[in-house]
């Protein structure tokens, strides 16, 4: 657009009015009217912050630059043991969130159908009598908590509350929590940490341990040193994502059979009498497991069932019994199978063969001694007990919902809509009116992550290490911390709560306190130590010297962090005890072929709950491997798309028992022959401008019987070329 | 004078994309619409690259690898520019004077590597966006070709901060975006002409090559081979 001197006269005097009318700049740029004077007349002076990204359970710790108190990029810390200085995209892109226009400015009433604003107040008031009125009746079983965060403060909270409430179903759904909930369920315990320093091989499940997992970044550093020492790590799964191909080895196999694939394995161990022999009191029943195994799970039998070959399940075997500390690995991402949980207790089964000796645990961790809730990760329910109350029709008289968009997240999505809308009274922590929060009938929106105070533990360098999240800027609007609403609502509810805090603040300052008093460890202010000073701070030595408490926590916000570098790790070698939950039955899975096609959706790196496309850079840079911008596309194997007369970059739809939906067609040789693969993530058609479309939409209602999490590849599809041509790409 | 080139090692690549996003933001790269989208308009000076795929099913690996400007020794786009918008600067880097630009976009045709973008429009940009604009860079007027300068705003910058504190600018002191934020450290950014530089000693490594070297441009930007372990 040219603009000359008169449209440029016009536009100045359309943007005066604009600030005159509208009551100010902070009515047009949407900032406090502490900080209006700051963006106009600031000396636009360079400052720098350390906090921690709450974007994904790895805890990375974060600079952010800010201009004139205003943020606006971040880097990675390279002071950091977790991110040593890298960020991922969606770390790189947090600070936008903070000015997205969709932001719920303060607290939201529903009204005839319309959200209306209302003071923090009422709306405390409205969500406090609301749980009150049920209580009173001793109906706490009519209140359900659906939080998803990977914050061990805010899970702590909710736990704490739910407990002080007397609230039996508060689900969390959180990365950890998922990931290693089958390893409680089993053995009432589970491994901190792969032990990079012991482990010699890794048989990985699925997991996308550089791309999507608890910690991507240490992985990505940590995965390349392995194989620089010249380990090997075999990797099973139905997509070559690029964790997949950094790999040795590539078992291609859909993901419901991964528990098929490890008891073939197992039986490879076995049969050669190669298992380390404390496995025999390692698991209760071992004889009738063996029994159960050496009957089943014949390398050729595991060969018809997924179509792995057996010599390739022998050699694995045979490489999984030579190394002297194995690990076969998974993490969440194999719940999303009709055998999820199934598949997980026969890779514990596997592990528990070579003593867990690929792992290992934090010796005296401070994570468990300060939040001891390690493991109840995962709430008291499963998200099925929700489904299954409110299918069966029972009375759900309240529901929290914290940070969850579980209506995106889920296949059955037309029937949970249906279903929620019967509920008398929702209400909502969520920012934005997403997919879940537009059901409620309030909403107390969440401050953004970089206007709260919160701590982030993280265990799986093998070190104990804690990230300040602390606010790098004063809440834009009228948000409050969910933190301070639990608290507040805990001491109004529960009459047992022991807990004395008066919000988050306080809290976060007393777990800190404990680190001040314990002595151990030392601010993340250095990442490298000599051996020497290592030696000197395992018996007491210490140069960090504080005045007071206050003096340790102005220097651990300005350290942005604490670790332990000086704490020994213990083995990880519990007692699994899985009667009555294994052997269960696996469900059979048809393969896909030629002529029996499989939606196989995929999570994009980084992208854990399909928020990523809320963000306009992520958005735009979705489908950029693949030069596919705004749409959906699916990758398919060459042969198989010709077979269907489908060209590189056409135009298709994909057909289910849904229904169909428009995709992008994309040659990738390394799919597998009869999948689908299409990306979730996309089609979020609530905010603005709608890009691509959700493929759980169209997907079958298969799940995992135990954590309710939808299975993403069981789908039977069929594609069509769609008349015209796509010119993206 | 420093010679800057970069090294990129696909052993450590894992195709996350971080380099892409943090190239885009730091630079303020234009988000395009929809539209322009599909008319191959989106504005990246660096992209992963998917050239290939190697070896037999099921061994088959994706031979895919950042790529932005190579900032030529010899670069075919200056040659080619009528106005002189288009540079070699004495340290290497091949620059781009944005308002001398006239969008004739010869530029773009004689780069053999395809790294050039142009500006087609002044696209409104998501009010997010804009909002964390990096004060460092200008955002650039429709009409231009744009292209990767290896972040020179931070050399700049650097320089600047070496002379206040009266010191000569050491090799820690500049680093692109791209570099700098990617998690597994797969960037080696510094002087070639510096012989005990990381990224000297890499263009030594076996594994070194440079895209179309046929060519003779001789790229400051190479690649280390993804060797098997």
């Amino acid at each position: 657009m040219e603009i000359n001197r008169r449209d440029f006269v016009k536009l100045i005097g359309t943007a005066v009015a604009g600030i005159a009318v509208g009551g100010g700049a902070a009515a047009i740029m949407k900032i406090p009217k502490s900080l209006e004077h700051v963006l106009f007349s600031g000396p636009k002076k360079e400052t720098w912050k350390l906090t921690a990204c709450g974007r994904c359970p790895g805890g990375c710790s974060l600079r952010v630059r800010l201009i004139d108190k205003f943020p606006i990029q971040a880097f990675g810390n390279p002071l950091s043991p977790i991110n040593d200085g890298g960020i991922c995209s969606m770390g790189l892109t947090s600070i936008s969130d903070l000015y997205h226009p969709s932001r719920i400015t303060g607290p939201l009433k529903k009204v005839n159908g319309k959200f209306v604003s209302i003071s923090y107040n009422e709306a405390y008031n409205i969500l406090s009598e609301n749980l009150k009125n049920v209580i009173k009746e001793n109906r706490q079983d009519d209140i359900f908590i659906i939080a998803q965060t990977d914050s061990a403060v805010r899970t702590d909270l909710f736990n704490k509350f739910s407990k002080a409430a007397g609230i039996k179903n508060l689900i969390i759904d959180n990365y950890e929590g998922n990931s290693l909930n089958p390893y409680y369920d089993a053995a009432g315990d589970a491994p901190g940490f792969i032990d990079f320093e012991k482990c010699d091989y890794i048989l990985n499940f699925g997991s996308r341990l550089s791309e999507m997992s608890q910690s991507p970044l240490y992985f990505s550093r940590s995965l390349i040193d392995f194989r620089e020492k010249g380990y090997k790590i075999t990797a099973a799964g139905s997509k070559l994502t690029g964790g997949i191909f950094k790999s040795d080895e590539w078992v291609r196999i859909q993901p419901a059979q991964f528990g098929e694939l490890a008891l073939g394995i197992a039986y490879v161990l076995l049969k050669d009498e190669q298992y380390d022999k404390n496995a025999e009191k390692l698991i209760t029943g071992f004889d009738s497991i063996k029994k159960y195994i050496l009957d089943n799970y014949y390398p050729d039998n595991v060969e018809k069932s997924t179509g792995v070959p057996s010599e390739t399940i022998v050699q694995i075997g045979r490489k999984f019994e030579k190394a002297k500390a194995p690990a076969a690995y998974f993490d969440e991402t194999i719940l999303y199978s009709s055998n999820g949980t199934l598949n997980a207790q026969a890779i514990i089964i596997l592990n528990a063969l070579k003593s867990f000796k690929g792992f290992g645990k934090v010796k005296d961790s401070f994570y468990s001694s300060i939040i001891n809730n390690a493991n109840a990760a995962s709430g008291n329910a499963a998200f099925n007990t929700f489904k299954n109350t409110i299918a069966n029709k029972n009375s759900i008289k309240v529901l929290m919902i914290s940070g969850s968009n579980f209506i995106f997240n889920n296949t059955d999505q037309e029937k949970l809509k249906k279903e929620i809308s019967s509920i008398p009274f929702i209400v909502s922590f969520s920012s934005f009116i997403d997919e879940t929060s537009t059901y409620a009938n309030l909403i107390i929106p969440d401050h953004n992550d970089l206007e709260k105070l919160d701590l982030n533990f993280n265990e799986s360098t093998g070190k104990s290490v804690i990230t300040v999240q602390q606010p790098v800027v004063d809440p834009f609007y009228k948000t409050t911390d969910t933190g301070d609403v639990i608290i507040s609502l805990m001491k109004d509810l529960g009459a047992k709560s022991d807990f004395p805090y008066t919000g988050v603040a306080d809290y976060v300052k007393s777990i800190a306190k404990k680190l001040y008093d314990n002595r151990t460890g030392t601010l993340m202010t250095e990442n490298k130590f000599t051996e020497i000073e290592k030696g000197l701070r395992k018996i007491g030595w210490t140069s960090d010297q504080y005045s007071s408490f206050d003096d340790f926590w102005d220097s651990l916000l300005e350290a942005g962090g604490w670790w332990n570098p000086f704490g020994d790790k213990d083995a990880f070698a519990p007692k699994i005890n899985l009667a009555g939950k294994f052997p269960g039955k696996f469900e059979t899975i048809e393969m896909p072929s030629k002529n029996k096609l499989t939606l196989n959706i995929f999570m994009k790196n980084l992208d854990y709950r399909g928020s990523m496309s809320l963000n306009p850079v992520l958005v735009e840079q979705f489908g950029h491997l693949w030069s596919v911008f705004y749409l959906t596309w699916v990758e398919i194997n060459p042969e198989t798309a010709r077979r269907f007369s489908l060209d590189d970059r056409s135009s298709a739809f994909i057909k289910t028992s849904k229904g169909k939906f428009p995709v992008v067609v994309v040659y990738n040789s390394s799919v597998l022959a009869g999948n689908l693969d299409v990306p979730f993530g996309l089609g979020h058609d609530i905010l603005g401008d709608k890009a691509g479309i959700n493929p759980l939409m169209f997907t079958e209602n298969i799940f995992d019987k135990v954590s309710g999490k939808p299975s993403l590849t069981e789908t039977k599809a069929e594609i069509v070329s769609s008349s015209s041509r796509s010119i993206n790409g | 004078m420093a010679k800057y080139g970069m090294a990129i090692d696909l052993n450590k690549c894992n195709q996350c994309g971080a380099c892409v996003t943090a190239c885009k933001v730091e630079n303020n790269l234009q988000i395009v619409s929809k539209e322009s989208a599909a008319k191959g308009r989106v504005m990246q000076w660096m992209r992963l690259t998917n050239l290939s795929y190697e070896g037999n099913d099921p061994d088959v690996r994706p031979v895919t690898i950042p790529s932005l400007c190579v900032q030529c020794d010899d670069p075919p786009c200056t040659k080619v520019c009528p106005v002189r918008a288009t540079y070699k600067r004495d340290d290497g880097i091949v620059a781009q004077i944005y308002p001398q630009c006239i969008g004739c976009r010869y530029c773009m045709a004689n780069c053999p590597y395809n790294v050039k973008v142009f500006n087609w429009f002044k696209e409104d940009q998501p009010v997010e966006y804009e909002k964390c604009y990096n004060k460092d860079v200008a955002v650039r007027m429709k009409g231009v070709v744009e292209k990767c300068t290896f972040c020179i705003h931070r050399l700049q910058k650097a320089k600047e901060q070496a002379a206040a504190e009266h010191r000569k600018l050491n090799e820690e002191d500049y680093i692109p975006a791209c570099a700098q934020v990617c998690p597994s450290h797969a960037f080696t950014f510094g002087d070639l002409d510096d012989p005990n530089s990381a990224v000297s000693k890499l263009k030594r490594d076996y594994r070194k090559f440079v895209l179309q070297e046929e060519l003779g441009t001789l790229p400051k930007v190479f690649y280390l081979n993804a060797k098997s372990m």
